[in-house]
């Protein structure tokens, strides 16, 4: 057992991280996916990023568990090579910029093929203009939303809309092959990143498209609730949300243990601790200082404040959240390069140890033996 | 065709925004959801506001799109029998309360297991191990999960992403996850138990700067608007103070770029010569085309790197991305009609299907607003039923 998706056939072509985002996750649920590759490789294996066997760490991050098939597509031969193989599978993953996938496989060659496009713009748009996933997170709008008001705009360091644009692809292309079961027709999919990118600012776009107001960036503060925000211990950063009454007092009694806060007029109610922020941090902010974060956090946990360390990745990996629940896979676990275990649970199929990205051509071949046998 | 969830029944328990995103998403694709809401202001997004529209507030429009909205209060006997009842009647149940909450009402996975049930929870530190009583949150999570310290300016504090993305991403999975759970159904027939913690997906949204510090590389951190696999990639500012994002991620891009940005010279120098060498020399690369940059006006260096192949885009804010070309061409934002308020604004959603389709939009209900006919529809509650659970029958 590999997972709920055992058996599913999907084919990857194209470049970026959406692309393959969405071909990990079904890689990782069970799916045999092969992505397809240039003679020179995908693109991924030339990004700056340390080597692990024989590919760029992050190449293995994104394509662990898949196949890898080198077609050089401009050969008339390796084109029908792919064809056939379109024909062969369930779903295919096309971020290729023309649709190469529906070029070789049309709907009445392969009526009952799901293909999901993922383009920067929308398969309808025809355009050239390159992007990338900070150019998206740029012109959509959302990173507009990131990053404190008195500084620029910030990028979220991850691609999160490629990441989105993947899982919306992979969520379409289940629910076709979920009613193609029913019936045998296919679909063509259509997620465009640059919608994605809108789309994941969610109600900062809603409050606009409401009032007309340009929506204020507060980084890691609130203009509705009080205390709020990152705050510095002794020895490191952490977070600490404490809104409404009832969170304030809990802070106040089991963190702060400084009860005549609460008899305070100008801490009395939220809106007040709003107004009186600066006061509020004048009293909270040098006494964090006083002890290391482990101390407020476990008195944040134990007194039911909302609240845990800023880790960076070192922290974070090596976190008894992370080590205890096993999330972590060691290079030994994972077939000699180390992973973070995908966060969808089956209870009755099980996900399968994570493997390592395919090494350029490597298993693509014996998948298309297998497939072509029936 | 009829969209591929068409007859699908989900009794969605979920509040705030992770479990609601994946409700949604199956709404879009044609299931039939049941949102059930405490009658005391339903779900705690609701509350979040100004703004809203016509009484609802952004926030809950934003994420509940499609939904049919039931009010019964768990806690009274008739209340839990009418969830019970729905839940019998479902094909998947979503639910993201605190541990024990479920079963605290008879409503867990082991309590309501049928053969063919996919329910999902998506919980904080996981339904099970040494952390499951923790409660969890977007912002905590960020912090904890090593995600926070990724964003930022590197002079400044790490920032959250504004836009909760731990709880959204773990959404995205949820419904993925369900989606995984319902095809192996229809391949056996069998339904399962799946869950998606917050904190998992939270961690696992760094892995590919976390596996590659793993593997050897270094320890990541906040580069502001830098790209942690490309250089020069930033946000850099034209003459007319107007920012934009350009990146060069490929050889050819960087060559592109240098030569649109009449800095052929740089192309000899070994320092810049492959990828690795350009991100060891990021600030070096910085200060070179951001002076170019500051030679002319953004929008006309966003066209030219265009031209040339490069990605480049103006930085804008929502307020000028919503009403452009490249978001009113496919429609991406507009108003969806609504049963009681007539219309309210839509956003979304982000895919396609084109033989199919998706479910036709229909903004997020007021709370309670479907209550009478789902109880009648799924239960076939009469006026008494009803009235034990607070509700009155339709006028209709």
């Amino acid at each position: 057992m590999s997972g709920p998706l055992e058996g599913l056939r999907i084919i990857e072509i194209g470049e970026g991280p959406a692309v393959a985002h969405a071909g990990r996750n079904l890689a990782d649920m069970g799916a045999e996916v092969v992505k397809i590759e240039p003679p020179e490789g995908d693109g991924m294996r030339r990004w700056p990023s340390v080597e692990i066997e024989g590919a760029p760490a992050v190449f293995h991050a994104l394509n662990r568990g898949k196949a890898s098939l080198v077609l050089n597509l401009a050969d008339p031969a390796e084109r029908k090579t792919l064809a056939a193989l379109l024909k062969a599978a369930d779903g295919v993953i096309d971020g290729s910029p023309h649709g190469l996938a529906r070029a070789l496989a049309p709907e009445r060659d392969a009526p009952g093929l799901v293909v999901a496009r993922i383009t920067p713009y929308g398969d309808d748009v025809a355009t050239d203009v390159p992007a990338h996933d900070a150019t998206l997170q740029a012109e959509s709008g959302w990173m507009s939303t990131n990053g404190r008001g008195d500084e620029p705009a910030v990028r979220s360091g991850l691609p999160m809309p490629s990441q989105a644009a993947g899982a919306s692809a992979v969520q379409a292309m289940l629910a076709a092959l979920i009613a193609r079961e029913e019936d045998g027709e296919g679909e063509d999919i259509d997620v465009a990143l640059y919608d994605q990118a809108l789309i994941i600012s969610y109600h900062y776009a809603m409050q606009f498209m409401i009032n007309g107001n340009r929506p204020l960036r507060f980084g890691n503060g609130s203009p509705a609730a009080s205390p709020l925000g990152v705050f510095e211990a002794s020895d490191g950063q952490f977070q600490m949300t404490a809104a409404g009454d009832r969170v304030w007092k809990r802070l106040v009694e089991n963190v702060l243990e400084m009860p005549e806060l609460l008899e305070d007029p100008r801490f009395d109610g939220n809106s007040a601790r709003v107004v009186n922020v600066d006061d509020l941090m004048g009293i909270i902010v040098p006494l964090f200082k006083t002890q290391p974060r482990a101390h407020w956090i476990a008195k944040m946990q134990g007194g039911g404040v909302p609240g845990g360390p800023i880790r960076n990745l070192d922290e974070a990996v090596a976190a008894p959240e992370s080590v205890e629940r096993g999330l972590v896979v060691s290079a030994e676990q994972g077939g000699g390069v180390p992973s973070i275990r995908n966060p969808m649970r089956f209870r009755d199929t099980p996900l399968a140890d994570p493997k390592p990205g395919p090494m350029l051509g490597r298993g693509g071949p014996e998948t298309v033996a297998k497939w072509s046998q029936k | 065709m009829a969209p591929p969830l068409t007859g699908l029944k989900v009794v969605d328990f979920t509040r705030v925004i992770a479990g609601p995103v994946a409700a949604m998403i199956l709404s879009d694709l044609g299931a039939e959801i049941v949102k059930l809401e405490h009658p005391k202001g339903g779900d705690d997004t609701r509350g979040y506001r100004p703004p809203e529209f016509k009484g609802i507030s952004a926030a809950f429009l934003s994420y509940n799109r499609g939904k049919q909205s039931v009010a019964v209060d768990l806690a009274t006997e008739a209340g839990c029998k009418a969830a019970r009842a729905l839940v019998d009647q479902a094909d998947v149940v979503i639910e993201n309360f605190s541990t024990g909450v479920m079963a605290k009402y008879g409503l867990d996975y082991e309590s309501v297991k049928r053969p063919e049930l996919v329910y999902c929870s998506t919980s904080a530190y996981g339904r099970d191990g040494p952390f499951m009583k923790r409660p969890g949150y977007d912002p905590v999570v960020q912090a904890e999960s090593g995600f926070q310290s990724l964003t930022g300016h590197a002079d400044s504090e790490p920032v959250r992403t504004a836009i909760p993305m731990t709880d959204v991403t773990t959404g995205l999975n949820g419904a993925m996850a369900i989606l995984a759970a319902l095809w192996w159904r229809k391949k056996t027939g069998l339904g399962q138990f799946v869950e998606v913690p917050l904190y998992d997906t939270g961690l696992f949204n760094t892995a590919p700067l976390s596996v590659q510090r793993m593997a050897g590389g270094p320890l990541a951190t906040r580069i502001g608007n830098g790209d942690h696999w490309a250089a020069p990639a930033n946000r850099y500012v034209g003459s007319d103070g107007q920012a934009l994002v350009a990146v060069a991620d490929t050889d050819a891009r960087f060559e592109a770029m240098m030569e649109t940005l009449e800095l052929a010279q740089t192309l000899h120098d070994v320092r810049f010569k492959d990828g690795f060498g350009r991100l060891q020399h990021r600030a070096e690369l910085d200060d070179l085309v951001g002076g170019a940059f500051a030679k002319a006006p953004a929008a006309d260096w966003v066209d030219r790197l265009r031209t040339a192949g490069v990605p480049a885009a103006l930085v804008r804010e929502l307020p000028e991305s919503i009403p452009s070309m490249e978001t009113s061409r496919r429609g991406v934002t507009g108003m969806a009609p609504h049963s009681v308020i007539d219309e309210a604004p839509e956003l979304g959603p982000a895919m396609r299907l084109k033989r199919r389709g998706l479910k036709p939009a229909e903004a997020a209900p007021l709370l309670g607003q479907d209550g009478a006919a789902v109880l009648q529809r799924w239960l076939g509650y009469g006026p008494d039923e009803l009235a034990a659970v607070g509700i009155q029958e339709d006028a209709s």
